[in-house]
């Protein structure tokens, strides 16, 4: 609660209880009666209107509108980053599949010569084997039922 | 209004004549390449590992043919129809894109093998039968299969002379069991006339792997290479040819194909030499350049790409011996036949021993005669002899 609203309330209170109509508060009186109190006044009311004046950069943080360009400049950046190591990252893959080849790459002429100079033409075959072996089998026969119920889904 | 409805009428009956001629060439069996029906015959091609060794074992004469062999044959016999058929016919492509350089992928060698020697199997169950034309028919069948194989790379190449050298023990066998039959053996001569005219020689595989290279060697391609252990390169030297293709530029790259150039002209004159010399120098020229890469950067890429044409050129002259060996023994056999006692001497004009370039040792012995090699085998060191027996 602020401190204005707590003045309000507290006058309300007062000229409810009185029943004397609003009371009239003389400042300059006040000033010289309490100068102590004023002077404190004065250095919180200099305090809070520093805190309190509405910054650009709160109003900035507070909007939803920012909170949003901000994740997107976020999201845009992360992919950016992403983006820009790939090139690396595709680099580094190669050199896996080089190690682990694919199907198709151990059938390659450069692939089978190299096999070829390891162990001759048995080792040629055994690259073979090994590239088709790797195939998903398929079925040694099939029924008509089956025909039938892959036509149908 | 007569001649516009002639004109009509024409105009029908042109459209379906060009129907007629057009459908009748799309569905004529057997196609016009060869290639479409071995895959169709790989497609149906089924065994399992154990009878694939079977079928390995009776090629190599370690066991007979038995009754799980005939039921797999039987089973098998579709694919068996589909690869003779397409052994008839001249043209075979088998759909590579040799475009793609050293990243051409090969047709499944290994089936084809397989396949091969489910062939054979049949020719051999034929034969048992003593149906002995329809064996050997198969028999040369295979051979026209492994011309198909033999296509311009190095590898294929490889693959159609072991197919047809099964080809040629197998006419071996047929040929030391069956009866005498001049008719046939003359026939079986000219058949294998005509297969052997349609061989093409070694060099073409250097020229196809030459071409291959020389398109590899850019610059996008030598990150590729790395890491080096991948491509076989002897230990001693791989850390060298690492560092040279870190540092390799434009100019890495020219010489690197200069040098490759040279090499590959060196390689392709060996092949008009004899035997033994053109054996020791692919042997030397293939080693050069890890011999030379130590102090020569240019060595680098020769070094990771070239095929091991010295093993090859070796395997080739031993797949072609036989055959040649096969060839002279019909001769002699047509001898036999005509006059009823096997030779003396050996008849000229037969085709030689290649790994010395000279006619073959012709021995008679009880069982009928050998041919023995006069040259040895460097990369086995070994010398061969090829036994033909003759029915008594």
């Amino acid at each position: 609660m602020s401190m204005k609203k707590d003045e309000k309330w507290l006058d309300e209170l007062i000229s409810r209880t009185i029943n004397s109509g609003k009371p009239e508060f003389d400042v300059e009186k006040w000033k010289q009666k309490y100068p102590e109190e004023f002077q404190m006044l004065r250095s919180m009311a200099k305090q809070d209107s520093h805190t309190h004046q509405p910054s650009i950069w709160r109003t900035v943080r507070r909007s939803p509108f920012t909170k949003l360009a901000a994740a997107a400049v976020i999201i845009i950046a992360i992919g950016f980053f992403i983006a820009h190591q790939r090139p690396s990252e595709q680099a580094e893959t190669t050199t896996v599949s080089k190690v682990t080849k694919s199907l198709t790459e151990i059938l390659t002429v450069a692939s089978l010569n190299i096999a070829y100079r390891k162990g001759g033409l048995e080792a040629v075959e055994a690259q073979f084997e090994k590239a088709f072996y790797k195939r998903k089998p398929q079925p040694t026969s099939i029924s008509a039922q089956e025909l039938l119920e892959d036509f149908n889904g | 209004m007569r001649k516009i409805s002639n004109k009509r009428l024409r105009k029908v009956i042109y459209v379906n004549l060009l129907l007629l001629v057009s459908t009748s060439q799309v569905f004529a069996y057997p196609p016009d390449n060869a290639a479409v029906l071995y895959y169709r015959a790989c497609q149906w091609y089924q065994a399992e590992p154990e009878m694939e060794q079977m079928l390995s074992d009776l090629s190599r004469g370690k066991i007979e043919v038995n009754e799980e062999i005939k039921k797999f044959v039987k089973d098998n016999k579709r694919a068996i129809d589909f690869a003779l058929d397409a052994s008839g016919v001249t043209n075979c492509d088998w759909g590579m894109d040799y475009s793609k350089g050293m990243a051409t992928v090969l047709p499944p060698l290994h089936t084809f093998k397989k396949l091969a020697r489910l062939i054979l199997a049949d020719a051999k169950i034929m034969a048992e039968k003593c149906d002995y034309k329809s064996a050997i028919d198969r028999c040369l069948s295979v051979e026209r299969f492994a011309l198909h194989v033999s296509d311009r790379s190095m590898i294929t190449h490889l693959f159609g002379l072991a197919i047809n050298k099964e080809a040629d023990k197998y006419i071996q066998d047929i040929l030391a069991n069956m009866p005498e039959d001049l008719e046939m053996l003359s026939w079986l001569k000219n058949q294998l006339a005509q297969i052997d005219s349609k061989s093409f020689p070694f060099k073409i595989c250097i020229d196809d792997a030459n071409e291959a290279a020389i398109s590899f060697m850019i610059k996008d391609n030598i990150k590729g290479l790395l890491p080096i252990e991948n491509w076989e390169v002897p230990p001693s030297v791989s850390k060298t040819a690492e560092k040279w293709l870190l540092a390799a530029d434009e100019k890495f790259l020219a010489s690197n194909r200069a040098y490759w150039k040279k090499l590959i002209g060196n390689i392709k004159a060996t092949l008009d030499m004899p035997y033994p010399k053109a054996y020791a120098e692919l042997k030397r020229l293939c080693e050069k350049p890890e011999k030379d890469i130590i102090e020569n950067p240019d060595a680098t890429l020769t070094l990771i790409l070239l095929p091991a044409f010295d093993k090859s050129y070796s395997v080739g002259i031993r797949g072609k011996n036989l055959p040649n060996a096969v060839r002279a023994a019909v001769e002699i056999y047509i001898v036999k036949a005509k006059t009823g006692k096997l030779p003396d001497a050996l008849p000229t004009g037969l085709p030689p021993d290649l790994f010395s370039g000279k006619p073959f040792k012709y021995e008679k012995n009880a069982d009928g005669f050998v041919l023995r090699c006069r040259g040895r085998d460097l990369s086995k060191d070994k010398i061969y002899e090829y036994e033909f027996k003759v029915k008594k």
